[in-house]
C-alpha cells in the first residue's frame, strides 16, 4: 500500500474540488492503531494514513444515514479488496451512485488483529509497522520484532478471495494474488444438538447493541427489521427467543449480500463469532445459486431473481 | 425429544390459487387428513416474508408449511420462483443452527391435487412428530 | 479494619455465608459478571468485565408485572442476600453515582431492594487497563468507594480491608476464616503506587461541567461524531448509564409488562409519534450523551457520571476516544 501516493491523490482531489470530503484513515488513539477518519481541507491530507493496522470497512459511511444534503458532494473514499466487495454490492442494490463517489482502492495483504498483536508487543511501545514478504517488522522503542503475518493477521484475511479491489478510480498499490484456502468452521462436524448448543450459548451473550449492523456497509434499510413497530419481529426484551430472532434475520438478509469483510464480529463487545454465519450463508449462496456477492454491479441481487431451474432438492 | 402421542401444531400458508383451492378439494373429497393444521391464505407463495416463517417457529408453532403452485404455473407468473430460493435458504440458515429444518417444508400442490394435499400434511405431521414440540427458541410471552 | 483472608478459605467463606455469589468468569475471551458456586471459577487476573456489573442491580430486562385477562401479579423485588466478588473499584464507584438517581423522586424498589441486600467485595487493580482513566475522575485503582469490602490480590492470601460497617460486620461474624494482617499493607501500598503511575490516559476535568454549559452550539460537535457507527456500545457498556424504556409485551390477553435498557444513541429514543425527531443525527445523540454525563448529571447530582472504566474507548468500533473528546472540548 503506498501511503505517499494515497495522500498526493487525496490532496489534489480535495484542492481541485473534485470531491468534497475524503473518507479515509488515521492514526487511532486508543490500542487499535487506526481509525476511521473524514476530511475536507487539503491541509489534512497529511493527518490519513494507509498501515496494516486500518481494519475498518469505510464503505459503510456511504450508507450510515439517508442521504441529506441535496446538493450531493461528491465523496472520495478507501477501499481496501473486501471494502471494495461490500461497495459494488451496494452499487448493485443502488445505495449509492456510482457517479458521487472516487473510489481510491487499496490491494491488500492482510490486516492486523490489534489484540494478537499486542500479545507479542506492547501497544504503547511501538512506532512503526513494516511489511516484508510473509512478515511485518514491528520497530519499538526498545528495537525490532519480526512477526510472521500468519500469526497476527485476522482470521477473514488468512482466507481472502478478494484482496485487490475490483473497482477503483486510483489503485493504490500493485495487485496481490488471493491468500486461498477455506475458513474454519467451530461447528463443522456437530450435530444438530451440538450445534443448537453451540449457537444458543452464543445468541445468549448477545446485548442488542447493534454494532454488528451499524458496522456493515449493507445494513442501510431505512427501517431495520430488528427496530421495526410495524411489524414487530424482535421485541425489546433481551433473551435468547429474541437475541435468535435478530441473528436470524440478519444472516437471512446477509445471504448472498455480505461481502465477507468481518466488520460485524470486530465490533461485537461480546465475541459472537458473526463471521462463520454470515460466511456459511455466503457459501451455501454460491454452491446453491452460483451467485457471489459484490463481484459485479450490473448483477441482480441473489433474491431479485431466480432461474426456473433453481435446484429444489429441500422440497421432499 | 419425541412423544409419540404429541399432536404437532403446523402454521400452513397455503395460496390462493392453488394449494389453497386444493385443500379446499381435500375438504370437499371427505379425504381425512391429520387436525395438526393451522392455514394461512396469501395469494401467493411469493408473498410469504421468511421471517413470517421464523416467527411462527418463535411464536411456538412446531412445524411450518409452504405450499404454492407448481413452478411455470404461478397464477401470478413468478411469484413461486422466488418463494423458492428463499425457502432453499431459511431451511439451510435453521439446519447450520440446529434447528431441523424437517420443521420447515415447502409444497407444490395444485388446484385439482386434493388428495396431493392430505399426502403432504400426512407427511410433514408425521416429521414433525418425530422432531417433537419446538422448544428451542420459542418466545418467553 | 485490615484482616487477612487466604485463597485457599475462600470456599469455606462463600459456604458459610451461603450468599448468592457473583463473580468475574472468563468465558472463551470474554469476561462477565455470573454467579458462581465455588472460588475456583473465579478470573481474579481480568481487567475488566465487558459487560459491567450494573446489570446486577439494574437488569437489561426486568419484569415489573405479568397480567392473563384477569389478574395482575406484581413481582416482588427480590430479597435473597447477594456478594458481588471482585468487583472493582470504578464499578463499585458506580453504584455510588446510580444510588441518587433510583432513589431520588422515586425510590425504585427493584433496584434498591437488590442493593441493600448485596455486599460489595472489590478486588483493587494491580495492573490497569489500557485506557482506564479512573484517576482523572477522582477515583484510582485502589479506590473504596461504593465498597463493602476491599480485597488485594497477594498471590496466596488476600489482603481484606473494611470500609463501611457492613463490611466490617462481614469480617467479625466470620473471624474465624480471616487471620491478622502483618505486613501485607506495605505491600499492598507498593502495589497502589505501581498500578497509579500505570496509568497512562489523563484528561483534566476540573471546570468541564462549567465550560459545557457553553458549547451547546459549538460547531465542535459535528466533527466529534463524524465517524460514529451510532450503535449502542457505549451506553450499554458504560457502569453509569441508566437510561430505560418499558415495554408491554403481549399475547392476547396475557402479557408482562418489562423494563429494558435504552440508549440516547438510538434515533427511536427521541423519536416522536408524528415522525419528528429533535435529535435528528448523531451529532446530537453524542452531544446529548456527553452532556448528561458531564454537565446535566453533576447539576442534578453533584457527580459526574463517569468512573473512567474506558470501556466505551475499548469497544467503540471505530475507535472513539471519551479521553480525546473530554480534552478537545475542555480545551475550547
Amino acid at each position: 500500500m503506498d501511503e505517499e501516493k494515497m495522500r498526493d491523490t487525496v490532496r489534489d482531489l480535495l484542492s481541485t474540488g473534485k470531491v468534497a470530503s475524503v473518507i479515509g484513515y488515521e492514526k487511532g488513539e486508543l490500542g487499535q492503531g487506526a481509525r476511521p477518519c473524514i476530511i475536507t481541507s487539503p491541509d489534512d491530507a497529511d493527518r490519513l494514513i494507509l498501515t496494516p493496522m486500518c481494519k475498518h470497512n469505510l464503505t459503510v459511511y456511504l450508507t450510515l444515514e439517508p442521504p441529506t444534503d441535496p446538493e450531493k458532494k461528491k465523496v472520495a473514499l478507501i477501499v481496501k479488496g473486501c471494502d471494495a466487495r461490500a461497495l459494488i454490492q451496494v452499487l448493485q442494490e443502488r445505495g449509492v451512485e456510482r457517479d458521487d463517489l472516487v473510489i481510491l482502492g487499496v490491494p491488500c495483504t492482510g490486516m492486523i488483529e490489534p489484540d494478537k498483536l499486542y500479545q507479542e508487543v506492547i501497544e504503547d511501545d511501538i512506532l512503526e509497522i513494516s511489511e516484508d514478504g510473509d512478515t511485518f517488522i514491528i520497530k519499538t522503542r526498545d528495537g525490532e520484532q519480526t512477526l510472521k503475518k500468519e500469526d497476527v493477521l485476522f482470521d477473514e484475511c488468512l482466507t481472502c478471495t478478494y484482496p485487490t479491489p475490483l473497482m477503483a478510480d486510483v489503485m493504490l498499490g500493485e495487485p496481490v494474488e488471493p491468500r486461498g484456502g477455506e475458513a474454519s468452521d467451530p461447528t463443522e462436524g456437530m450435530s444438530a444438538e451440538e450445534r443448537w448448543a453451540f449457537w444458543s450459548d452464543k445468541f445468549s451473550k448477545c446485548i442488542r447493541c447493534f454494532a454488528c449492523r451499524q458496522a456493515c456497509p449493507l445494513c442501510f434499510c431505512e427501517v431495520c427489521a430488528g427496530d421495526s413497530l410495524k411489524p414487530n419481529w424482535v421485541k425489546r426484551s433481551v433473551n435468547l427467543s429474541e437475541n435468535t430472532m435478530w441473528h436470524f434475520i440478519r444472516a437471512f438478509h446477509h445471504a448472498g449480500r455480505c461481502a465477507e469483510c468481518g466488520a460485524c464480529e470486530r465490533a461485537c463487545p461480546v465475541g459472537i463469532p458473526l463471521m462463520t454465519l454470515n460466511k456459511r450463508m455466503a457459501r451455501e449462496a454460491e454452491d446453491i445459486f452460483g451467485y457471489s456477492s459484490g463481484t459485479d454491479p450490473e448483477a441482480k441481487p441473489l433474491l431479485g431473481s431466480f432461474k426456473t431451474d433453481d435446484e429444489e432438492d429441500f422440497i421432499q | 425429544m419425541a412423544e409419540d402421542d404429541f399432536e404437532p401444531k403446523i402454521v400452513a400458508f397455503l395460496c390462493n390459487w392453488c394449494s389453497y383451492a386444493g385443500a379446499d378439494l381435500t375438504g370437499t373429497s371427505r379425504i381425512q387428513y391429520p387436525p395438526s393444521v393451522r392455514v394461512v391464505r396469501v395469494m401467493c407463495s411469493g408473498r410469504i416474508n421468511p421471517l413470517l416463517v421464523l416467527h411462527a417457529l418463535q411464536q411456538g408453532a412446531d412445524g411450518v408449511l409452504i405450499s404454492g403452485c407448481h413452478p411455470g404455473d404461478c397464477h401470478y407468473i413468478q411469484g413461486n420462483y422466488f418463494a423458492r430460493r428463499r425457502m432453499n435458504l431459511i431451511t439451510r440458515l435453521l439446519e447450520y443452527v440446529g434447528i431441523d429444518s424437517g420443521r420447515v417444508q415447502m409444497s407444490w400442490v395444485s388446484a385439482s391435487e386434493g388428495p396431493k394435499f392430505a399426502d403432504v400434511i400426512k407427511k410433514v405431521t408425521e416429521d414433525v412428530r418425530k422432531l417433537g414440540p419446538n422448544e428451542q427458541f420459542v418466545r418467553e410471552v | 479494619m485490615d484482616a487477612v483472608l487466604k485463597k485457599d478459605r475462600l470456599d469455606e467463606l462463600i459456604t458459610k455465608l451461603g450468599y448468592e455469589v457473583i463473580a468475574p468468569v472468563r468465558k472463551g475471551t470474554t469476561v462477565s459478571f455470573e454467579t458462581v458456586s465455588k472460588a475456583s471459577d473465579i478470573a481474579w487476573d481480568y481487567a475488566n468485565s465487558v459487560v459491567p456489573p450494573k446489570k446486577i442491580f439494574f437488569p437489561q430486562t426486568e419484569e415489573l408485572f405479568a397480567f392473563d385477562g384477569k389478574t395482575i401479579a406484581e413481582r416482588t423485588p427480590e430479597t435473597i442476600k447477594r456478594m458481588v466478588l471482585g468487583i472493582r473499584p470504578c464499578d463499585a464507584r458506580s453504584f455510588a453515582i446510580l444510588d441518587p438517581l433510583f432513589t431520588k423522586d422515586f425510590k425504585d424498589p427493584y433496584y434498591i431492594r437488590r442493593r441493600e441486600n448485596t455486599v460489595l467485595v472489590g478486588l483493587a487493580c494491580a495492573i490497569p487497563g489500557r485506557n482506564c482513566f479512573c484517576t482523572s475522575l477522582g477515583a484510582g485503582p485502589f479506590d473504596t468507594t461504593g465498597l463493602d469490602l476491599l480485597l488485594v490480590d497477594m498471590g496466596d492470601r488476600f489482603l481484606v480491608r473494611s470500609v463501611t460497617e457492613k463490611g466490617k460486620t462481614l469480617l467479625t461474624e466470620n473471624e474465624e476464616l480471616f487471620e491478622e494482617a502483618t505486613d501485607e499493607a506495605g505491600t499492598a501500598d507498593e502495589i497502589r503506587e505501581r498500578a497509579e503511575s500505570a496509568i497512562k490516559r489523563t484528561v483534566d476535568v476540573s471546570g468541564l461541567p462549567e465550560k459545557l454549559k457553553t458549547l451547546f452550539d459549538h460547531p465542535v460537535w459535528e466533527d466529534m461524531a463524524q465517524t460514529c457507527l451510532g450503535c449502542y456500545n457505549c451506553t450499554y457498556l458504560c457502569p453509569t448509564c441508566h437510561c430505560f424504556d418499558i415495554q408491554d409485551e403481549v399475547r392476547g390477553r396475557k402479557g408482562r409488562r418489562i423494563r429494558v435498557w435504552d440508549s440516547c444513541s438510538n434515533p427511536e429514543y427521541t423519536l416522536h409519534g408524528s415522525g419528528y425527531n429533535p435529535r435528528p443525527g448523531r451529532k446530537n445523540r453524542m452531544r446529548n450523551r456527553i452532556l448528561h454525563k458531564y454537565q446535566y448529571y453533576p447539576d442534578n447530582f453533584g457527580v459526574i457520571a463517569c468512573v473512567g472504566c474506558g470501556r466505551c474507548a475499548s469497544n467503540c468500533p471505530v475507535g472513539l476516544s471519551i479521553v480525546e473528546e473530554l480534552s478537545t472540548l475542555g480545551g475550547i
